[in-house]
């Protein structure tokens, strides 16, 4: 069963429910559409980012693929570095991302985690996760 | 950022991806300038998390919708990490509180007595969009941070977004 949220008991559950409390839900949703629409986007790769996420933030993660790609390797690590402390990134690991993945692939997967960790804080926050 | 320059004509290497830098900004401005929430409280959010994820973008960037708003650089200059015995209105002490949990390692660790004095000062859909706007801008500054370094700004007012 999934938890209501503390801010609305009223409320749907999960995220989607929570963020229908707000005005800007649409404009949210046509943001999110775009990002898993963009060609440049790799939805696989969002979703190991986001489970590795959630285990790093203390929610419900998965255990990664033992089969990762060599490609999804760099951008993983990439990744955690973000979640972890951006300031600490190093030259080679964006050199990295941008030839795995190429500058619109490194584009879009910045516009892709950034979203995917925002509203996994913004999930675990306000206690809606399902 | 200087390890990840834009493409030709752009401004950044986000214009990689012109399409999804639009649908970020129609999602901004329909945030910052259509919400619910007072947009003095989010920029505090906002400028919390500048200065905790170390953007020297954000971190100098004012909206002039909160600074119109009443919150003045005199207010901004106490949302540092002694916020809670300066001069800032209890409200913004509070959304700081919680905002730096949103930040943290551990952001489903909002205790009781915190939900309490959320829910008795901000309204439920002022409570997404406190937590949204933090989330975001971290996103944001981290964008900058990571692909930079980001340089320090001067002090610069810019229209808000969506205004």
């Amino acid at each position: 069963m999934s938890p209501v949220t503390w801010v609305d008991p009223a409320a749907a559950p999960g995220l989607a429910g929570a963020v229908a409390l707000s005005p800007v839900r649409e404009a949210l949703q046509r943001y999110e559409d775009a990002i898993h629409a963009d060609p440049a986007t790799d939805d696989r790769l969002l979703a190991l980012c986001r489970s590795r996420f959630a285990t790093l933030l203390g929610g419900t993660g998965h255990a990664v693929p033992p089969t990762l790609t060599a490609r999804e390797e760099i951008a993983l690590e990439f990744a955690e570095q973000w979640l972890l402390d951006p300031s600490a990134m190093t030259d080679e690991q964006c050199a990295a991302v941008r030839a795995a993945l190429g500058d619109e692939g490194a584009a879009a997967f910045t516009f892709g985690i950034s979203v995917v960790e925002a509203l996994l804080r913004t999930e675990l926050a306000l206690g809606v996760s399902e | 950022m200087s390890r990840f320059p834009p493409p030709p004509g752009g401004v950044s290497f986000l214009d990689h991806r012109p399409e999804l830098q639009a649908a970020f900004n129609d999602f901004y401005g329909a945030l910052w300038s259509r919400g619910a929430l007072d947009q003095p409280t989010k920029e505090v959010a906002r400028l919390r998390n500048a200065r905790v994820t170390g953007c020297g973008i954000c971190r100098n960037l004012r909206f002039a919708g909160a600074r119109d708003g009443g919150l003045t650089e005199d207010l901004v200059e106490d949302i540092n990490d002694a916020y809670d015995g300066s001069a800032l209105p209890a409200r913004y002490k509070l959304a700081l509180r919680y905002v730096d949990v949103v930040l943290s390692a551990r952001p489903a660790e909002v205790d009781d007595e915190l939900r309490e004095a959320l829910l008795s000062e901000f309204t439920p859909a002022e409570m997404v969009e406190l937590t949204l706007t933090t989330a975001i801008a971290q996103g944001f500054s981290k964008a900058a941070v990571a692909w930079g370094p980001a340089p320090d700004i001067p002090l610069t007012v810019v229209p808000t977004p969506g205004s």
